[in-house]
């Protein structure tokens, strides 16, 4: 039955008219992401159909959209309604809002014209069943999911009370840095983000809050490193990307399904995981393939204590154990390696260094300092140096990674080494 | 130039040109690859080797298909001795040479430091057995006509798996399997008798459902896609039926549809779609 409880303690009355939504479109406008939602999918096999709220849906994630806080900026964002009214009437005009929102906001009064009970806007040049709408209070200032809903209330024409429409539409709302980079695409619809990808960016890996690049693909990195893996000391094999002719591939599904590939990983699966999903949240990471790689200095790969012998599972002794003595040359080394880099510096999941107790007390004094210097402002590179000091290799130049990876010390050593990180095409 | 050779010279090797220097240092065009001998598909899952009743079957992938050939690794395991090994299966429908490329392929992207050798002349396992380490406890591979096989131990106890005696049982099974010319018309090879959108007209945005039906003895199929202009998508409301959504660019959409069976054989079938 319809609550017809006026606000702001108007007089409780029947209202002259009913008015409904039956639609929301995020995404109106498939080309652009400037002033509306962007592309996404669900997954690999399910899409994201345009209108994403209908009557039928009463869950937030049945009805996603997702914003890119750079192409948004300094752009009015709208999303578009379609509305009905009862009784119809051939021409009409009537009052909307909303409250609520997150961080979409809540809606302004907005004036609606309806033909024939069903509402129209000619400003715009889609569907004018659907009125074009400001969100004039959203605020996209970090990466987020956000459920939210709106509550909407309507004047009927010639009335100045408002009616709630007796519906609370439900949302989830992803926000990202910026339009996610390859391996994503908002040209390929087989490619636009998928949302399972975003839950994994943003709430597996806890980026949300985060407004920086560096900051976001470093917990990705953390989140990667401390997934239930381990790394393949038996031969350096990847169980979650496939190598082509001239690329790779990245069974993402498998990985999102709870690594339904087992549980043993090798760098490219690390490498194109981070890449991944660091670019879905709108980070720049390219995947790296390096080789030849040569010795490690001790390391720890994913799920593997520490270690300079990285192929030790199958091997005799002396070397059936992970950590043999320095410079011994003959451990096992890896031939090649992945990993992915971002305004040139490097981050890797598939190994944490072992920075020791000097350097790591160094990062953290280092890391302390500029968060009490400068106020707080500072803050992702303190967090940055924290992680360093915990051996995260994250946001590191080519030679602070190569010195904390690399084992070149000696000639036959320096020999295995000598290739150089050159970029991989990945898909997904 | 060999990869040891690479080394030396500090030259940064990419996936492309590791996997030239490696045929090369095999002498990958010397194979005596068999042709227009072919194997009808090859799955440990089917039939009764010895290794499927000791060992536990765990799961399985389906590499990506970027060629004429099927990829699949099978991990095996025995619990109680923490015994394990990866099997990996490559069947081309082309050719010999295609399916010992994708095998290459596979070595190629691993990470640990290497110099395989090739036996060819004298092979114990297949026309050619491909060793990658010298031990051969490790790993061992082959190539039997068009069918591709690689075995890597995955032990993290004790007891061994005796990958020679695995490998040689699955090189009997397929010298003992019947070949034919070609795979082309051949009964084990599945068929896309009907592969075609309901609508070949959509607007942006649009969808349609495809309708789909294959004739194969050897199920589960896998149903690959490749669609341009749109997306193909699982309708899981409608019983799992497959559909088409066009993207916002119109245009000619071509869509391929690629089904492969237990056997590791594929088949493909093309369609289009108007978006205007």
């Amino acid at each position: 039955m319809r609550n017809d409880r006026p606000e702001n303690g108007s007089r409780r009355e029947e209202p002259a008219c009913y008015i409904w939504i039956t639609h929301i479109k995020f995404n109106y406008d498939e080309s652009s992401l400037s002033n509306d939602a962007f592309n996404i999918r669900i997954d690999q096999l399910h899409d994201v159909p345009v209108p994403e709220w209908d009557q039928s849906k009463f869950r937030p994630e049945e009805s996603p959209a997702a914003y890119a806080i750079k192409e948004t900026a300094g752009h009015t964002v709208y999303i578009q309604c379609r509305f009905e009214m009862d009784p119809a009437s051939a021409a009409a005009t009537a009052t909307v809002k909303a409250t609520g929102g997150g961080i979409l906001g809540a809606i302004d009064p907005i004036t609606v014209n309806f033909v024939n009970g069903v509402s129209h806007d000619a400003s715009h040049p889609g569907n004018q069943e659907y009125v074009q709408i400001p969100l004039r209070h959203r605020k996209f200032s970090a990466i987020t999911r956000e459920d939210i809903s709106w509550e909407w209330l309507y004047k009927c024409p010639h009335s100045h009370v408002w009616h709630p429409m007796d519906i609370r539409t439900h949302h989830r709302i992803y926000v990202v840095l910026e339009q996610p980079p390859l391996p994503w695409s908002q040209t390929d619809a087989q490619r636009y983000p998928w949302t399972s990808a975003l839950d994994y960016a943003i709430v597996s890996a806890n980026t949300r809050g985060l407004s920086d690049a560096r900051e976001a693909a470093a917990r990705v990195v953390q989140h990667v490193n401390g997934e239930p893996l381990q790394y393949d000391i038996w031969g350096g094999r990847p169980f979650y990307y496939a190598g082509g002719f001239g690329g790779g591939t990245f069974m993402i599904a498998a990985w999102l399904a709870g690594f339904i590939n087992g549980p043993i990983v090798n760098c490219y699966d690390c490498a194109s995981a981070v890449t991944t999903f660091s670019n879905v949240l709108g980070c720049h990471l390219t995947y790296q393939f390096h080789g030849p790689f040569g010795y490690l200095d001790p390391v720890y790969p994913i799920g593997r204590g520490l270690c300079n012998n990285p192929f030790y599972g199958l091997r005799a002794a002396p070397y059936n154990v992970p950590l043999v003595g320095v410079d011994d040359a003959g451990r096992t080394s890896f031939g090649n390696h992945a990993y992915s880099k971002q305004a040139g510096n490097n981050y890797d999941a598939c190994m944490r260094g072992a920075p020791g107790c000097a350097t790591a007390l160094a990062y953290y004094i280092l890391g302390l300092l500029i968060l009490i210097l400068s106020l707080g402002a500072a803050a992702t590179l303190a967090h940055l140096l924290f992680m360093r000091a915990a051996g995260f290799l994250v946001d590191l130049s080519q030679p602070d990674y190569e010195s904390i990876t690399l084992d070149t010390s000696t000639p036959a050593e320096a020999l295995r080494d000598g290739g150089a990180p050159v970029p991989e095409a990945l898909s997904i | 130039m060999n990869r040891t050779e690479a080394f030396k010279q500090g030259k940064a090797l990419t996936p492309a040109e590791s996997l030239q220097l490696m045929k090369k240092a095999l002498n990958f065009e010397e194979w005596p690859l068999r042709r227009q001998q072919f194997v009808p598909g090859f799955s440990p899952r089917t039939g009764s080797a010895l290794f499927t009743k000791e060992f536990t079957f765990q799961r399985e992938r389906l590499l990506p298909i970027i060629s004429s050939w099927v990829g699949r690794n099978y991990f095996y395991d025995q619990v109680e001795s923490r015994s394990a090994f990866d099997l990996t299966v490559i069947v081309s429908q082309q050719s010999a040479r295609d399916a010992a490329d994708g095998l290459l392929l596979q070595m190629v992207y691993t990470q640990m430091h290497s110099e395989p050798r090739a036996n060819f002349t004298n092979p114990p396992l297949g026309e050619v057995t491909i060793y990658r380490h010298p031990d051969t406890k490790q790993s061992i591979a082959f190539v039997r006509n068009n069918v591709a096989i690689s075995i890597e131990n995955y032990t993290s106890g004790r007891k061994q798996p005796d990958l020679e005696g695995i490998a040689a049982e699955i090189d009997r099974g397929l010298q003992e399997s019947p070949t034919v010319s070609t795979l082309a018309d051949d009964a084990h090879v599945p068929r896309i008798t009907r592969f075609e959108p309901r609508s070949t007209v959509l607007p942006p945005g649009g969808r349609t459902d495809l309708e789909i039906e294959v004739k194969d003895d050897y199920p589960p199929l896998q149903y690959l896609f490749r669609v341009e202009l749109g997306s193909y998508n699982l309708d899981p409301a409608q019983g799992g039926r497959w559909y088409f959504r066009a993207g916002p660019v119109k245009g000619k959409a071509e869509l391929t549809l690629t089904v492969v069976n237990q056997i590791n054989l594929m088949a493909e079938s093309r369609c289009s779609i108007a978006i205007e």
